[in-house]
């Protein structure tokens, strides 16, 4: 079985810059460990995350249990954690697994594609305010692409758990929980006054869901929540903007854990200062050239960003914007791969409007904002909210 | 299944949000607003303008720098009254004899401020501010019941304040099932009706005609039977419900938690917490036992035992009494979380006995609280944290609240 690894690297290097800028900074404050949780309720948790429960008993059976890795893993990214979580006793890390699902997609003549997905977040989480409060979250999603001559079966799970467990908790210089740490450990520690921001996803047209019918057939939450975590890593990673966890990633505004002490906790989403919602998403696809093994795609998308004070409702800032990338897709792929571009095509086109935005670079905005409106009100509410 | 080789691959996206870690401990944030009329900086206050044509400057349109920071101070005020709010009626109006301090310690409490948004009304030369402002809670508390309690008497000048706290635990449980008794009765109606007519015609005629005479004679007879039946059986039942109480054995001990957490915010607050076995009367059976007693048996406290108790602090110059029960339940599954659950049930009553007669100057609760743990003992532990917490906040809000010193 050979493993390869394709768009991590790509990630890493995007926050490169960033890194040194941040480690420089002396910390003087250390965080408590809290181990790793489900955010699930109790009963749900073996039926919800079958293989997370898999990989976290196989890495226990060798000696290798995802807390331990986990809190190799922040010392190793000089992140001041110790253990022995005391409630009163303010900040504490955890990891979080918030889902997990599979989509099979048909590929003509050879198989099923299928794909694994195992979401997470390293949560940071205030016991200093009456309950515990979720302060930040770092997603961290995985995804295991596969190919089966037949649908998956009820042995899957554990294969996926086999083949997945290197990754996460294998070699301590690239596992998963190291490169998590290691971004975690980049960012800048910001004030109290720094903007508390929550990315929301909206209405999406009917051509974005019939290109992603392939993947996820009509299931539009399931679509949103997707685009929603690629647009929330895209913008941080390219605005370095400070969010809160997502809204539809807990159950009714609570999410519950339990943490290393045993102990099991309700916690608190703070209100956001601002809400950064991107609607109204179309996207369009159409062949733009290739050859017999592959095809090249132009997938252009255009979404309305909008930036909302949800105190007083005032809008600070609205543009719409628009973007096309070329999508290759080999010939094998090319059934299930419409999703790929749409995907592809939401990164690029929230990438660049963070890095203008970064950058108050105007005339990208007046090249691509359609409607002239968000600048220059977008760079300066940027440099506020994450100076 | 043989897995393709060749299109076997993993993708790991990792995605980064912020990581804000230097929030310190019991800091809370709460949003505020404040809306204030503007003239702008301080030429602008000239009615007449500058220049020749006398026209006002742009910049009077805006408000000033300071205008601004006075305004976002009075936006972070707000954000501390709405926490404060939050805590009920006691609160605000400790918050009340707060406000003017608070503007002098405002650099203590509020530990930082962010401008959401500013919205100017040109027309109307007003200016509001919605802002976030990060409030440190616990300075923010130590200065509500300051202002209230006698923290700045001596120690000679405090009251004493005796506590008489006493948990008890469930230990067991005798739940009865309805009782049902029924009873019936059953009437039967039977009615035959019977009817026999008969009817008997007789016709003589005599005809002449002639030297000819007819007789005609005839008999006519009708007879018949009518029959009828009605049956009727009515069944009635009836019956009673009997539904018992819930017999529950208790365990009763001291509420080392309880009191501790609550003496020593009294002590804090400026009050000289004595402990309820200091208060003995030397009588028999024992002051505290009795109490136990009671406690284990029902909710209240015998005439007799209440009276005992005020009458044994006073002996002692003790001039407050405080009085409080935590009733832990049964461990539960919690269904959401799956770990053990207790409830904690909270009274407490505070007495005033500065007069002829002991009057209740607090009353709190009954409140339920309940503890989350991995086993039963954490989960009552927890509990009975969050009761005491809650209480000795509200114990110490209503006498503040009545100026009791």
């Amino acid at each position: 079985m050979r493993l390869h690894l394709t768009l991590f690297g790509a990630f890493l290097e995007g926050i490169a810059g960033t890194t040194s800028r941040a480690s420089a900074q002396a910390r003087q404050d250390s965080l408590q460990f809290a181990g790793v949780a489900y955010l699930a309720n109790a009963q749900e948790v073996d039926a919800k995350f079958t293989v997370s429960r898999k990989i976290e008993r196989l890495a226990g059976q060798q000696g290798r249990p995802l807390g331990g890795v986990l809190l190799a893993a922040f010392r190793r990214a000089s992140i001041p954690v110790r253990t022995g979580l005391a409630r009163s006793n303010g900040l504490a890390v955890a990891l979080a697994f918030d889902d997990e699902y599979r989509t099979v997609e048909a590929l003509q003549g050879v198989g099923y594609k299928v794909v694994t997905t195992l979401s997470g977040q390293i949560l940071t989480i205030d016991f200093g305010e009456a309950m515990a409060t979720v302060v930040s979250a770092l997603p961290v999603i995985t995804e295991y692409v596969d190919v089966q001559e037949q649908r998956p079966g009820p042995r899957y799970d554990d294969a996926v758990a086999e083949a997945m467990l290197p990754l996460i908790v294998g070699d301590a210089e690239t596992n998963l929980l190291f490169a998590a740490a290691t971004v975690f450990a980049s960012l800048p520690a910001p004030g109290p006054t720094l903007c508390r921001v929550r990315l929301d996803v909206g209405s999406l047209d009917s051509t974005t869901v019939w290109l992603s019918a392939s993947r996820f057939g009509a299931d539009s939450a399931r679509i949103r929540q997707a685009l929603h975590n690629t647009l929330i890593r895209t913008w941080v990673t390219a605005a370095r903007q400070p969010m809160l966890p997502s809204a539809s990633s807990q159950a009714q505004g609570q999410m519950q854990a339990r943490f290393a002490n045993g102990e099991i906790y309700r916690l608190r989403v703070p209100d956001p200062d601002y809400i950064l919602e991107v609607s109204d998403i179309r996207a369009r696809r159409a062949e733009a050239g290739g050859n017999a093994a592959r095809r090249v795609d132009a997938v252009g998308l255009q979404f309305d960003a909008s930036v909302v004070e949800p105190m007083s409702h005032t809008t600070v800032t609205r543009g719409t914007f628009r973007r096309v990338v070329m999508d290759t897709i080999p010939t094998l792929r090319q059934e299930t791969d419409t999703w790929t571009g749409v995907v592809n095509s939401a990164k690029a086109l929230t990438a660049a409007i963070a890095a203008a935005a970064r950058r108050d670079d105007r005339r990208w905005f007046e090249a691509n904002d359609v409607a002239h409106t968000s600048y220059p009100t977008l760079p300066a509410w940027l440099r506020k909210c994450a100076p | 299944m043989r897995p393709l080789t060749s299109s076997l691959g993993i993708r790991l996206f990792t995605g980064l949000l912020f990581a804000p870690w230097v929030l310190p401990a019991q800091v809370v944030s709460e949003k505020g607003t404040a809306t204030k009329p503007f003239t702008g900086p301080p030429i602008c206050a000239t009615p007449k303008g500058v220049g020749r044509d006398k026209r006002p400057l742009e910049d009077c349109s805006q408000p000033s720098a300071t205008e601004i920071r006075t305004l976002q101070r009075l936006a972070a005020l707000n954000a501390v009254e709405r926490l404060v709010a939050g805590d009920g009626e006691s609160s605000t109006r400790a918050f009340e004899r707060i406000r003017d301090s608070l503007t002098t310690r405002f650099d203590q409490i509020v530990l930082g401020v962010l401008e959401l948004s500013r919205s100017v009304d040109t027309d109307s030369k007003q200016v509001t501010m919605h802002v976030r402002a990060d409030i440190s809670d616990a300075r923010l508390r130590d200065l509500l019941r300051a202002t209230a309690a006698n923290t700045s008497a001596t120690a000679a000048e405090r009251s004493m304040m005796g506590m008489f706290m006493l948990a008890r635990s469930q230990i067991g449980v005798q739940r009865f099932d309805v009782e049902r008794r029924e009873s019936s009765s059953t009437m039967a109606n039977a009615r035959v009706d019977g009817r026999a007519d008969s009817a008997r015609k007789a016709h003589e005629a005599e005809s002449l005609k002639g030297a000819s005479v007819t007789l005609d004679d005839r008999v006519t007879s009708t007879r018949g039977i009518t029959l009828s039946a009605e049956s009727t059986s009515t069944v009635a039942r009836s019956g009673t419900s009997i539904a018992r109480a819930d017999r529950v054995a208790y365990t009763v001990a001291a509420a080392q938690d309880l009191e501790s957490a609550i003496g020593s915010k009294l002590n804090v607050a400026g009050y000289e917490p004595v402990e309820g076995a200091l208060l003995e009367d030397d009588g028999e059976p024992p002051l505290l036992d009795e109490v136990r007693a009671d406690f284990g048996t029902g909710d209240d406290l015998k005439a007799t035992t209440l009276r005992r108790m005020l009458a044994a602090a006073r002996r002692q110059s003790v001039r407050f009494v405080l009085v409080g029960f935590v009733e832990g339940g049964l461990p539960s599954t919690d269904e959401v979380s799956g770990s053990q659950r207790v409830d904690a049930k909270v009274t407490a009553k505070v007495y005033d006995l500065s007069g002829r007669l002991p009057r209740t100057v607090v009353t709190v609760g009954p409140t339920v609280h309940f503890g989350l743990g991995p086993d039963a003992g954490t989960a009552r532990t927890n509990a009975i944290k969050s009761a005491a917490e809650e209480t000795a906040r509200a114990v110490l809000d209503q006498l503040s609240n009545k100026q009791v010193r």
